[in-house]
């Protein structure tokens, strides 16, 4: 098995058990009613270390994992997901990635990100959702949750060999 | 026409972007219009093993936990019964605490034979696992005899609360949309004034439902605090189970009715067990 596969079946299932604890397990530990999306900040770190590829394939799968478990439209979250992937995966090779100021700067702005996609969507398609108001309070909770998070989720998955920098070919 | 693949290979990140961004928006956009339910809920039953498998895994760690913890106290406490006679206080500690469970379960039972439906008890095993749609997952699936579309109830302060309805059932699990959700609409009434209206969710996301079309008349007559209950109509929810209490009156000059915001009944972040009834089957 390839280096990449094993990152893009490794990523994805992080990702999706990720998913599967936010639905299970962080509700014990949540801020007026908001979890944190680790499943975001393992994308995060997926991306910057392996590229748009391994990260956008991630993306889509966790995703996918994420609609069947909740009651969004099928490929909401996939899209969510792959959008962030992709754009996150370009920046792959340039951005020096220090041990906690980076992972809480990406981490937020990807929060921002996928809170302005999910509220683009909500508005074109009339998915009925609470939407993910901009510069509302839960958007700020979450947030800084996962920019508090982020820091060690990223040195965690740093141990990981399978995710350690991309080869050229794959992307 | 040599162009193309070679563009392909050329272009593999983008490409995949571009189809993964297409198949996306075509799942989203015949998922809206119900195409892919089955393939949802074939999804869905997969899936919610893992959920299962999770929410028994931390109840399994919590009991754990739980009783290393009981096992150093209750050492303790016979180290300390040699001496002091402690036996007796501990023993006399578990008889209370055995009261109360006993009272509570006895509560709970009171009020599920109090149900004139069929019903079917079920526990809470997971929530949405995204912050901007808010579903719950039971334990109870189709090979329980849950069906969509059933209303799902709680008992929480006394009273009989609103807590949604069946969506989606797997065959061991089941997705509740609950009423805080903006697509969830009720029809309800005033308890004590008796004035109809149409509850819904909030769409901000905060927990509070609007009750709107409320006759304007009724501005004198509504009280804060006052009870709003489901009022059958729809057919969708039976009668008489409680929603929320008002908490705050709108009244727009340029409008006919009055809007209302209601406090849920139900306290969703603490829910733990509910109750879903058959009211084909009473």
């Amino acid at each position: 098995m390839s280096r990449d596969l094993k990152a893009f079946l490794l990523s994805t299932g992080l990702i999706a058990l990720a998913v599967v604890l936010q639905s299970t397990m962080l509700h014990w530990v949540a801020i007026r009613g908001v979890i944190p999306d680790l499943g975001l900040i393992i994308l995060v770190f997926v991306a910057i270390r392996r590229g748009s590829m391994t990260a956008q394939l991630s993306g889509f799968a966790a995703g996918v994992i994420e609609d069947l478990l909740s009651l969004s439209p099928l490929g909401f979250h996939a899209l969510v997901r792959t959008v962030v992937g992709f754009l996150y995966g370009l920046t792959v090779g340039s951005i020096f990635v220090d041990p906690i100021l980076m992972p809480v700067l990406l981490t937020i702005v990807a929060t921002a990100f996928k809170a302005l996609i999910s509220s683009l969507l909500v508005s074109f398609l009339a998915i009925p959702a609470e939407g993910f108001g901009v510069f509302t309070g839960p958007l700020w909770i979450e947030m800084g949750y996962n920019a508090v998070l982020a820091p060690f989720i990223f040195a965690l998955l740093g141990l990981l060999k399978v995710l350690k920098p991309q080869n050229k070919e794959w992307t | 026409m040599p162009g193309i693949p070679s563009f392909v290979r050329k272009n593999k990140t983008g490409v995949t972007f571009t189809c993964l961004l297409l198949l996306c928006l075509l799942m989203i956009l015949f998922s809206n219009r119900n195409v892919i339910l089955q393939p949802k809920k074939v999804g869905q039953s997969f899936f919610s093993v893992f959920q299962l498998s999770v929410h028994a895994v931390g109840n399994w760690f919590t009991d754990t936990v739980t009783s290393i913890r009981e096992l150093k106290r209750l050492r303790s406490e016979l180290e300390d019964a040699r001496d002091r006679l402690m036996e007796y206080e501990r023993v006399s500690r578990n008889l209370t605490e055995l009261r109360r469970e006993n009272e509570q379960l006895r509560e709970q039972l009171g009020f599920a034979q109090s149900l004139p439906f069929r019903y079917i008890a079920a526990q809470v095993i997971a929530r949405d696992p995204s912050n901007q749609f808010s579903t719950i997952t039971v334990n109870r699936g189709s090979i329980h005899g849950m069906r969509e579309g059933m209303p799902v109830i709680a008992f929480q302060g006394g009273l009989r609360g609103l807590v949604g309805r069946v969506v989606l059932v797997s065959l061991a699990s089941s997705i509740v949309q609950p009423i805080t959700d903006p697509s969830s609409y009720v029809a309800a009434r005033l308890q004590s004034s008796r004035f109809d209206g149409l509850v819904a969710g909030s769409p901000s996301g905060a927990d509070t439902l609007t009750m709107s079309y409320v006759k304007k008349l009724a501005v004198n007559e509504v009280q804060y605090g006052e009870l709003v209950i489901s009022s059958g109509m729809g057919q969708l929810f039976p009668e008489g189970i409680h929603i929320g209490r008002v908490r705050e009156m709108t009244a727009k000059g340029y409008e006919a009715s009055l809007e209302l915001e209601v406090e849920p009944i139900v306290d969703f972040s603490r829910l733990e067990y509910v109750y879903i009834i058959d009211t084909e089957q009473k």
